[in-house]
């Protein structure tokens, strides 16, 4: 069973490919198989089979055993399991889980941020935010866009010269519903990852 | 007992550009077409200006700028009716029966106008506003940020809160701007006030405003032109807090009936007439 990310990921985007049932297929029948052999077979180029069969190797689908039958030595490769298992655990992907926040911490916007902060018309809170990255000819801007409880999160951030408040109070003050509290987290996060929000750890612990 | 000295003093000339126009077009209009002519396109110029002085009297129910509105309509008409006495013994300005009648009531506006400036009743009071809000707030370096900020719930109907924006425009101490789900109070400081009322594509939010939601929650904002019109930089988070606060206080005395003690306190602030 494929359980780690990057091998899901890897595999993924080789079935993905057109030919992926034919080289499997292929791979299936033959006792074991050359990318030269299984190219000239589909009439594919080499490099695209070779590519195919080294990916399958790293995710450990296939064996490959190195021959030197020709002039140059060669790899063939032989099906090692007949089904592919992947599972993947979305929740490992996040830092925090959802109701694991940072309590210690407490936040508020740094002062001399290189922030814009676009107000959603109409309503009260953000509805993007533009961090400047970077100096000079390199400095570039990138825009996030909120979801309406990052948006009333960031509106209610305590201003740079107020007093710092924890992640619960901000998501209190705002109105914000607990099960928001992952994505406050992960805005929080980002911001605080540019400069645009100061943390430190709350006395009060 | 207001510290007006915490802005910066009033330099703008941008309020006297409306007069200085009408002089530059009369002197020239004068001086290439004869004293006749410079007199009619005096009043054409402020026949013009009336118009927007009856919009602005629409916008904002101020009987000053309806007085305003009336002097220079009946000016206008007045300059229009006399003709110029160029080479002929007696006057020079030659008063027709309908320019003798008009003239009796340019007197009464301009009295009435003269009264309603001395008494502060056709002056915008941002600058008021924003030297009340910034009462006792300390200097503090790099505070400011461009964001709105909550200052707290209310609760209150949606009939008062519009009552109260009628009686903020009617004495300009704010201009309202009506969203689907809230009113924005906007200080206008004197001088500063025609793209308020004339702009079709004002950015009104970039400005300084208190915000009420019709579900209660108070917000200020204060744009970076306003913050650094004071002469100091003021510690941002109590400044807004301030603003807002301020607001409320004149919410709360305009639902008890104490209109006259927000008048009080705007005149309380010792700023010129034209400032």
């Amino acid at each position: 069973m494929i359980t780690e990310f990057k091998k899901i990921q890897l595999i993924g985007a080789y079935l993905a490919k057109e030919y992926a049932p034919d080289l499997l297929r292929l791979l299936y029948l033959y006792k074991d198989i050359s990318a030269s052999e299984a190219a000239s077979r589909l009439s594919l180029h080499i490099r695209t089979v070779q590519e195919f069969l080294e990916a399958l190797h790293a995710v450990g689908i296939v064996q490959k055993e190195e021959v030197f039958e020709k002039k140059r030595p060669y790899f063939r490769y032989t099906l090692q399991q007949e089904k592919i298992v992947c599972e993947m655990d979305i929740a490992a992907l996040a830092d925090t889980k959802p109701g694991e926040s940072d309590n210690e911490l407490v936040i508020r916007e740094r002062k001399n941020a290189n922030v814009r902060f676009t107000t959603a018309r109409n309503n009260l809170y953000f509805s993007s935010v533009s961090i400047w990255i970077g100096e000079g000819r390199e400095r570039s801007e990138k825009k996030v866009s909120l979801t309406s409880a990052q948006g009333k999160f960031l509106f209610n951030l305590p201003f740079p010269d107020a007093k710092f408040a924890t992640i619960e109070e901000i998501m209190q003050k705002a109105g914000i519903p607990e099960e928001h509290r992952s994505e406050i987290i992960d805005i929080a996060d980002l911001l605080i990852e540019h400069g645009v929000i100061e943390a430190m750890k709350s006395v009060s612990g | 007992m207001y510290y007006t000295q915490i802005l910066k003093s009033d330099k703008s000339i941008i309020g006297l550009v409306p007069a200085i126009v009408s002089l530059v077009l009369f002197g020239c209009a004068g001086a290439l077409f004869g004293m006749g002519i410079g007199l009619k396109v005096l009043g054409a110029v402020l026949l013009i200006y009336s118009v927007f002085g009856f919009i602005a009297a629409y916008r904002t129910n101020n009987l000053g700028y309806k007085i305003s509105a009336l002097y220079m309509f009946t000016f206008g008409l007045y300059l229009n009716t006399v003709y110029w006495n160029e080479f002929g013994p007696g006057d020079k300005i030659v008063k027709t029966p309908e320019a003798r009648f008009l003239f009796v009531f340019i007197i009464l506006f301009l009295v009435w106008l003269v009264y309603l400036l001395v008494t502060k009743r056709i002056k915008w009071r941002g600058r008021e506003i924003m030297a009340l809000a910034a009462n006792e707030i300390e200097p503090a370096e790099n505070t400011y940020t461009d964001r709105p900020r909550p200052v707290r719930k209310l609760e209150f109907g949606k009939e008062h809160l519009q009552n109260f924006a009628d009686f903020l425009k009617k004495y300009l101490v704010a201009l309202p701007f009506y969203e689907r789900d809230r009113i924005l109070f906007l200080p206008v400081k004197m001088g500063f006030e025609y793209p308020y009322l004339f702009g079709s594509n004002l950015n009104y939010w970039e400005k300084t405003w208190v915000a009420f939601d019709y579900d209660g929650t108070v917000t200020a904002h204060i744009s970076q032109q306003d913050y650094l019109d004071y002469k100091e930089n003021l510690s941002f988070d109590p400044l807004c807090a301030s603003l807002g606060e301020l607001y409320i206080e004149f919410f709360e005395k305009f639902q008890k009936g104490e209109e006259v003690r927000i008048i009080d306190k705007m005149n309380s602030v010792k700023i010129g007439f034209f400032s």
